[in-house]
Parts: C-alpha cells; sequence; structure tokens
C-alpha cells in the first residue's frame, strides 16, 4: 500500500514557491520585456521576447531567484557579432534601469531587482543558421561565438512528460532539485538535474506512490552520474536529438556530485525496506531546509522527530465506535 | 499536538494513503483527493474533500463533471449524501475502500432511481441558510394555502408567528410581515430555487408570490409539499427583494401531531386514561411530569404540602411557585408548559385519610400512583387497591436514595414481592428549622430515576402490556452492604 502521501504532498508544497515568488518574477519579466520590445533598434530586428527557464517550465523551487528571457530576433542579419549585440541590448536596458543595475555577462545581461530579491537574465537569439526553419536557435556563447539551442522544446517536453505521469513530473523535479541544493554546491546546477530527471522519467519510474516515484528517479540520476563520471558518458540533450547537453562544471563537482547521489540513492532504497517513520527521517534528512528555512519532508503524525513511531490512540481497537451502537438517541 | 490530534491526524494521513493505493492523488494544499471509480461501464472522477474535523465527520464526496444527477441524496455543494448520522457509529469513512464501495452504491442506487429511498423531509438542506434569528411557527396548513397570511413578530420573542391575516402596510412592517403559503404537491426531486419552485406552482399564484416579494409585501413564503405522501414544509425568508435572496429559516409545525409525535408510541391510547397521583413531593412531581408529558390525559393531584425554597432542588417547580399547594403547582407548570391544559387535572389539597375518598379515586381513575413515602397513606391504597380489585403502583426510595423500589398490586398467579430492603444507607440526620420528618439525603437525579421507573410500571398497566414484575427495584448508588437484601 501506498504510504507518506501527506508528507509528500506536503513536501512538494513546501518547494513550491510563494505567491509572492510568482508575482515578483512576473512584474520583473513584464517590466524588462516591455523595455526591449519598445526600442528602435531591436525593433528592427523583430525582437519577439519569450520566457525560458525553469520559471517558464514552472519547475522553479522556492525562493525563485532568476527569470530567464529570451529575446528573440528574427531578422538579424547573420554576420551580427554577439558582443555588439550584447552591448545593445546592455544600452537599451541601462537607459531604463541604470548602469548598476545591469551587468554584462559572457552570453546574457543581467537585470537586478534589488527590492524584489531576483534578477532577470536577458538572452538574444536568431535563428539557426546552420539548421533554419529548424525551430532550433542560437545564443552567445562565452567564446564570442554562437551556440545552438532549442530551450522552448524543453517547455513542451516537460509539459508532455508532466501529462504522462498524471502531474507528478513537474513536483518530481522540483523535489529532485531541492536534493541537489540540499546537497551539492552550486555546480552542476538545476537545469543539469532537470535533464537527468527528464531521462530517468523516459526511461520509466515507479509511479504506484509518491515515494517509489521519487526513489526510482534518485536511482536513475545516480546511475546516469556513474555513466557520466566512470565511463565519460555525454547527456543526451532531449530536444536536439543527436546532441548533448554542454555542462558548465568541473570534474571534482562532477565526482562529487556522482559520490553524494549515489549516497543518497542507496539511503533513499534502504529507507523503502524501514518503517515508515525510519523511512520519513531519511527522506527529512535528503531534502532538508527550503530557502524560507523551513523543513521540506515534514514527519507524519504518528511519527516522532527521531524516527521512531508514536503511542497513539488505535482506531484498530474501536476507539472511534460507540459502544452502544447506531440507533440512539439523548 | 497532543496525542488525540496526532492520532487523528495520523488516521487522516493513513486513509489518503489507502486512498492513493486505489489510484487517488492528494491535491497541493492536501484537502481533497481525486481520481476514477469505476462505475458500470465507465469511470466517473470523483474528489473526496477531507475537512479539518476527517475523519470524525464524514468526508463530502462529489463527482467532479456533476454525474450522478440532482436528487434527495444530494448536499446543496453537490455532494453525495453516502450515509445517514444513524448509520454511522463506527465511522465507516475511515477506509478508503468502505467509501469508494458505498460510492459505487449510491450511483447504483441513483440509476435506479432510489427504490428503497427513505422519504426524507429535509428540502431546506438545499437552500441557503436564511439569516433570520427568529424561529417560524406555523399551524396547519390546510386553511392558509392561497390565503393572506402574516407573520407576527413578539416583542422580545424569538418566534414569529404565521397565520390568517391580511399583509401589512410598510408602517406595520416592523412588527409583522405578509406571507405566502403555497402547496407544491409530491416532490420527486428537491426544489433548490425560486426560478423552479415557479416551474411547480400555478402560473397566477407563481406570479403573485414573485411580485409579492419583488415588492416586499411578502417576507416568507412557506412551501408546502410532500415526499411519498408524508407532508412537510419548508419555510424561506426574503433576505432582500430578489428572489435569489430566498434563505431556508428555522421554522416548525404547532399543531398537536408534533405535539404529541415524541410523546412516545403509547401516547395516543394514554390520552384517554387518567391517573390520580397521592404525593406530588421530589419523585410525585417528576412522575406527574413524565406521565403527562406521555399522554396520559387526566389527573387527581392529592397533595396537603406547601412548596418551601429546599424544596426546590428536587421538585419540577421553582421559586416562583414558593408558598403554593405542591399539587396546584405542577398542576400550572404543566399547563404553562403546555404538556396539558389545566382544567384536565383535578386537585385535592389535603391528606387522603378518608376511605371513601380512596375509593372515590379507583372508581374514577384507570390507576392510582402511591408517592407519598408514607407508611399510612400507602396502606390505605394497598388495602383500598385490593378490596376494590383496581390496580396501584407505589414508588419510593430508600436507604437514604440509593435504592428506587416500585410495586403494583393485584399479584398474578405465581407472583409475590420482593421481600423489604432492611433499612441503611447513610446515616445522616438532616433536618430543616422546625418541626418535621428529616429530610432524605437522595439526591435529586435518585428522584427522577425513581419517577421513571414508576412511570414505566404505570404504563405497562395503563396499555395492559403487564409485562413488569409485581416489584421493580434499582440500585442507584453502590452500597458496600448491597447483600443484605440482594
Amino acid at each position: 500500500m501506498a504510504r507518506l502521501t501527506t508528507p509528500f504532498a506536503k513536501a512538494k508544497h513546501n518547494v513550491e514557491p510563494t505567491k509572492d515568488d510568482k508575482d515578483n518574477a512576473q512584474k520583473a519579466h513584464l517590466e524588462v520585456r516591455t523595455h526591449l520590445e519598445r526600442d528602435p533598434t531591436l525593433q528592427s530586428y523583430g525582437i519577439d521576447t519569450v520566457l525560458i527557464g525553469s520559471y517558464k517550465r514552472n519547475v522553479s523551487i522556492r525562493r525563485v531567484k532568476d527569470v530567464d528571457v529570451l529575446s528573440k530576433l528574427p531578422y538579424l542579419l547573420g554576420n551580427c557579432d554577439p558582443r555588439t549585440l550584447l552591448q545593445q541590448f546592455g544600452r537599451v536596458l541601462a537607459t531604463a534601469y541604470g548602469p548598476q543595475r545591469v551587468e554584462l555577462q559572457d552570453r546574457s545581461l543581467k537585470v537586478d531587482f534589488p527590492t524584489l530579491d531576483l534578477t532577470v537574465d536577458v538572452v538574444p537569439a536568431r535563428p539557426s543558421l546552420a539548421r533554419p526553419n529548424s525551430g532550433y536557435i542560437e545564443i552567445p556563447d562565452k567564446n564570442g561565438g554562437w551556440q545552438e539551442t532549442n530551450p522552448e522544446k524543453l517547455t513542451e517536453l516537460t509539459s508532455q512528460m508532466n501529462k504522462h505521469y498524471g502531474g507528478e513530473y513537474v513536483p518530481l523535479v522540483k523535489l529532485i532539485r531541492q536534493t541537489r541544493r540540499n546537497n551539492l554546491d552550486k555546480r552542476p546546477g538545476g537545469f543539469f538535474f532537470e535533464i537527468l530527471t527528464y531521462h530517468a522519467a523516459m526511461s520509466g519510474l515507479g509511479a504506484d506512490s509518491d515515494e517509489s516515484l521519487f526513489v526510482s528517479a534518485l536511482e536513475s540520476i545516480a546511475r546516469q552520474l556513474h555513466d557520466v563520471v566512470v565511463l565519460g558518458a555525454p547527456v543526451p540533450d532531449p530536444t536536439r536529438p543527436g546532441e548533448c547537453i554542454a555542462i558548465r562544471t568541473t570534474a571534482a563537482q562532477m565526482t562529487a556530485a556522482e559520490r553524494t547521489f549515489r549516497e543518497l540513492a542507496a539511503k533513499a532504497r534502504q529507507a523503502t525496506k524501514n518503517t515508515a517513520c525510519e523511512a520519513a527521517l531519511a527522506y527529512q534528512q535528503i531534502l532538508g531546509r527550503n530557502d524560507d528555512g523551513e523543513t521540506v519532508f515534514e514527519m507524519p503524525a504518528a511519527c516522532n522527530s527521531d524516527g521512531t513511531e508514536k503511542q497513539l490512540i488505535d482506531p484498530k481497537r474501536g476507539a472511534l465506535n460507540v459502544p452502544s451502537g447506531t440507533k440512539r438517541f439523548a | 499536538m497532543s496525542t488525540l490530534s496526532d492520532s487523528i491526524a495520523a488516521m487522516r494521513e493513513a486513509f489518503i494513503d489507502e486512498a492513493r493505493t486505489h489510484g487517488f492523488r492528494l491535491d497541493s494544499d492536501c484537502t481533497a483527493l481525486v481520481g476514477d471509480i469505476d462505475i458500470g461501464d465507465q469511470q466517473i472522477e470523483h474528489q473526496i474533500k477531507l475537512d479539518d474535523d476527517f475523519p470524525i465527520r464524514m468526508p463530502r464526496v462529489s463527482t467532479t463533471s456533476g454525474e450522478g444527477g440532482l436528487s434527495w441524496h444530494r448536499e446543496s455543494d453537490g455532494s453525495l449524501c453516502l450515509w445517514s448520522s444513524d448509520e454511522a457509529s463506527d465511522l465507516p469513512w475511515q477506509s478508503a475502500r468502505k467509501l469508494i464501495e458505498r460510492i459505487t452504491e449510491w450511483h447504483k442506487q441513483s440509476v435506479a432511481g432510489w427504490p428503497d429511498d427513505d422519504p426524507d423531509l429535509d428540502l431546506e438542506r438545499y437552500w441557503q441558510p436564511a439569516r433570520l434569528s427568529e424561529l417560524i411557527l406555523y399551524p396547519d396548513l390546510d386553511g392558509l394555502v392561497g390565503r393572506d397570511c402574516l407573520a407576527r413578530r413578539k416583542h422580545g420573542g424569538r418566534v414569529l408567528r404565521v397565520d390568517l391575516g391580511k399583509a401589512p402596510t410598510s408602517q406595520q412592517r416592523q412588527r409583522s410581515w405578509g406571507v405566502a403559503v403555497v402547496d407544491v404537491g409530491e416532490l420527486a426531486q428537491p426544489v433548490r430555487d425560486f426560478d423552479q419552485l415557479e416551474q411547480l406552482l400555478p402560473a397566477r399564484c407563481a406570479g403573485e408570490a414573485r411580485r409579492g416579494i419583488e415588492q416586499g409585501r411578502i417576507r416568507i413564503l412557506i412551501v408546502r409539499y410532500q415526499r411519498q405522501g408524508h407532508d412537510a414544509a419548508l419555510a424561506l425568508y426574503a433576505m432582500s427583494r430578489d428572489t435569489r435572496e430566498l434563505g431556508a429559516a428555522e421554522s416548525a409545525h404547532t399543531g398537536e401531531q408534533t405535539h404529541y409525535v415524541r410523546a412516545g408510541l403509547d401516547a395516543e391510547s394514554l390520552l384517554h386514561k387518567k391517573v390520580a397521583i397521592i404525593g406530588l413531593g421530589a419523585v410525585g412531581s417528576s412522575t406527574a411530569e413524565l406521565l403527562a408529558r406521555s399522554g396520559v390525559g387526566g389527573f387527581t393531584f392529592v397533595e396537603h404540602d406547601q412548596l418551601r425554597p429546599g424544596n426546590c432542588i428536587r421538585h419540577i417547580t421553582d421559586h416562583n411557585y414558593l408558598g403554593w399547594n405542591k399539587a396546584e403547582a405542577v398542576r400550572k407548570l404543566l399547563h404553562n408548559a403546555q404538556v396539558i391544559d389545566e382544567s384536565c387535572i383535578h386537585v385535592i389539597e389535603d391528606k387522603l385519610t378518608s376511605v371513601d375518598d380512596v375509593e372515590q379515586l379507583f372508581s374514577t381513575h384507570d390507576l392510582v400512583v402511591d408517592a407519598t413515602g408514607d407508611n399510612a397513606a400507602t396502606a390505605l391504597v394497598w388495602m383500598a387497591s385490593e378490596a376494590l380489585n383496581r390496580p396501584a403502583v407505589s414508588v419510593c426510595l430508600q436507604r437514604g436514595g440509593s435504592v428506587a423500589r416500585v410495586d403494583r398490586t393485584l399479584l398474578r398467579d405465581g407472583e409475590s414481592h420482593a421481600p423489604p430492603i432492611p433499612p441503611g444507607g447513610p446515616h445522616l440526620d438532616l433536618r430543616e428549622g422546625g418541626c418535621g420528618d428529616p429530610i432524605s439525603p437522595a439526591p435529586p437525579w435518585a428522584c427522577l430515576a425513581a419517577a421513571s421507573r414508576a412511570v414505566g410500571m404505570a404504563t405497562d398497566l395503563l396499555t395492559d402490556r403487564n409485562q413488569y414484575p409485581p416489584t421493580h427495584i434499582d440500585s442507584l448508588i453502590g452500597d458496600p452492604n448491597a447483600t443484605e437484601w440482594e
């Protein structure tokens, strides 16, 4: 029988961005997009802004720190230098927000919203020159060139996968991102683990309970990390068949991630064999606290905080039954 | 959290786990489960809403797309009526499996048209509650349907009484409101709003009701209806001049039928019986009240004593009757409480000492109840009963109120009374100022218990069931010396 349904539901709730998070993110990205779309130069490139990233795919976890805005420029000339383009974006945004709030990065511009405690990353993009009409786009890379990508496809794939898992895929991604945040340093990042979760889901996860879904996803991710670190296997990009994900991480960081997730998966698998209270304690340790300092996985009502069982009234002994039975009057 | 709240929360979580096993999914705020249930050849999605008091209270179950149709078995919020309150002492919904089985059965019954349906007369459940603090009282509605009626509000009262009368003018509407009484006949389905109600009424009647509400002349609409031949009425209060703002008000029928429906199954036969009660003290007054409330139609009360302040703690009357003869006080109390009209109670403000008087009581009453606790009076009643072959019941408390004893006369073949209970009980010498008998330490509840048992035996005799033994003894208070007399 399924168990720990309620603590898992609460855990999903506890990693969910708050209403303030969502409101702030919306306010910030709408404002930035309006400034960009009003600029005459960018208008001449046919600017069309869309949301991408974890916020768009609804896989952000509390707190939402950044929102990604893709600025598609369909009329941009093929010989355009990405650095020049980024500077053009920088001028538009600096005019709107002041230079202190706009930071030029390798491949995007970061606009700071200090009062909202978040940033908006603006990523310029043009249609793929190599594969025109494919839907693929190119964005600046850190070496001053262009890099092919297909971020909107991931939004579509996420939605399809979520439907396939009866709405449980997106919450699972959030729990995996929370697990990463609680157990690893900055790299590898949440996006990388989202892709690993996608591959895990593609391979088929135990979906008869929240517990089996979570544990089987952890095990699949641990196996994929093992293949990356030990076998040097690439991670396929689900949005571009035949291509792989570019991983911005050091070997040491990847090795640490592999070791950590191997241990977490083993711990979770062992938990499935233990009592519900012992298992709950294990999941609590794996998921840790959210950015508001709240415990993500709360102990079930029947369990003490140390994973032992509470002495409760046993309904099987008839504690809730009325001794005199039905048809009573008083 | 306390052990109790933890236990309840754990039961809730166990239910959710079980429902998950049956394919239900818990929503993000952990208050509802959604899942498909096989109903016949189709799968119907249901929502199981778990309120804070689950599993003490039943979950609210509904079909997410409204399948199952409107019927008497749906609450006003669309949820399914799955168990009546008296079917559910073991809280069967604690088990997700049992709940799903019940939901499946509900749909089967719904398709079959609820062939074994009990006709619950609860149309008010399907309307929003009225914002009205008063209770609306209405008499038999036969003479009121389609006629001018009004509801009078009494100063400081908590009721609005409906009766025939011209609709009040706008100046009079502070004290009384216009009322329309309509009859919609047998209802196949619950009526849930005024538009549905209008469809069931003759056009002229519906139009008058609508205009009356919209013009502010009618504030109360009483809807008489039938279910499987049972009559009932719904009182609707117009919270504004908008017919969508009609709410179900608390209401009650004031007729005799309603008055006696809770008096017990013997009430009808007891209505024609007359009982004489001798002694209207602590036990006798309660005996009189219980017999009257059970339907006995005529009484003679015999009592010589006045009501004193100290009596009030065990007597059914109160300080408003201090100085009254106790029998007279009981008669007035029962009259004022509308239990029985005072004209049906004859009072003898005297001690019973005359043989002629006793003979008269036996000859003119179906039963004589001795509640005097006085040996001489009891002996006289006992002798007269045997001599006249007329029944009597004697009730008393003994051993300081720890034992209630009721005896009847006229032993049948093979019967004998229980032997006397030896004296005993608490050794307290309780007295009030002045001369008089010592005061019994019997608590009020023991007096009521003795009276209840006496009424049980009296009713047994008056209805000719004759099931009671000649003596009935109740040990009311634990008595370490009980083996002396048991």
